[in-house]
């Protein structure tokens, strides 16, 4: 029944509600006493928002931080720790790659240099 | 003779919430002026029916502006701008109503004093303040179940994203508290 009371019962479901509603006195006394619980939460006068809020709000959330700034700011540091990762294994890597380069061209070197032994 | 052409001015579509608050977080003050003319009166609504107390809503109101306005960036856009709004405002009401000393209700008038029939109005705000008290007492989340479905006519499903329950719990906390309002407010009729 509350269901029905906030609409959120389909077209079908809400007509075999009604159909019930119509033929059963109890659930029809205890829906129109629903009804007149909802009739009595109306009547509740509310507070206005005061007069320039908006502009303080907005005074007061300039003050604080930018937005715009905020998430090129907070990522800085986590882009600059990458670039710097970047940067040393690019360096290693490089630096790894001609150690090995050389290290590579001395032993050639050494086994073209060294006599052949017979019978070896 | 000239074809005339129709020049029925169409209006363009509202720009969407999810939209603004985009363009909120890229640092747009008009857009975030927009959202606060959009959800000012419902947030202050909301807020003034859990706490009871006009300027502590206001209050709570301009917290959730600010913390939209902060947090537009994290906005998560799969979801509605309304839930999200809504679950930063209710929280900031359970955290106030941690913080805040057993209240008292001083329920200032509400309703003007220039009414043709003093009694009337008085009578009027007598009934408003008793039906005030009866919700505000209600455990909180029947209190805002009731709120959000009943006078802001959320569906269930967004009341339980607001709340972050199932619609299955909304259904049964609006019976809790329907239950108990109408023995509590037999009375006034």
């Amino acid at each position: 029944m509350h269901r029905f009371l906030d609409r959120e019962l389909d077209r079908e479901a809400s007509l075999r509600v009604e159909a019930h509603l119509s033929a059963c006195n109890s659930c029809r006394q205890e829906f129109y006493q629903l009804l007149d619980l909802e009739d009595q939460l109306e009547s509740t006068p509310l507070p206005r928002i005061s007069a320039g809020f908006a502009g303080r709000v907005i005074e007061q959330a300039l003050r604080t931080r930018e937005p715009a700034m905020t998430l090129p700011m907070r990522s800085f540091p986590t882009a600059v720790a990458a670039c710097a990762i970047v940067i040393v294994t690019w360096v290693g890597f490089h630096i790894g790659e001609a150690y090995s380069t050389a290290r590579r061209a001395d032993i050639i070197q050494s086994a073209l240099s060294s006599p052949i032994e017979p019978g070896s | 003779m000239k074809p005339t052409i129709a020049t029925q001015r169409v209006e363009p579509p509202p720009v969407s919430d999810e939209m603004l608050v985009e363009r909120t977080a890229q640092g747009d003050v008009r857009a975030f002026e927009e959202l606060i003319e959009r959800y000012q009166d419902p947030a202050l609504r909301v807020a003034f029916r859990f706490v009871g107390d006009p300027q502590e809503a206001e209050d709570l109101v301009q917290e959730t502006f600010l913390r939209v306005y902060r947090n537009a960036h994290r906005y998560n856009y799969s979801a509605r701008f309304r839930s999200w709004f809504f679950q930063i405002l209710i929280n900031l009401c359970r955290d106030w109503l941690k913080k805040k000393k057993p209240f008292l209700f001083g329920d200032p008038p509400l309703v003007a004093r220039s009414e043709p029939d003093p009694s009337e109005a008085i009578d009027r705000e007598r009934r408003a303040m008793v039906i005030r008290r009866a919700i505000q007492s209600l455990p909180p989340n029947q209190t805002l179940a009731l709120i959000l479905c009943h006078y802001e006519e959320m569906s269930y499903r967004e009341a339980s994203a607001v709340l972050e329950t199932s619609e299955k719990a909304i259904e049964s906390l609006l019976v809790r508290a329907r239950r108990t309002l109408r023995t509590r407010l037999a009375e006034l009729r």
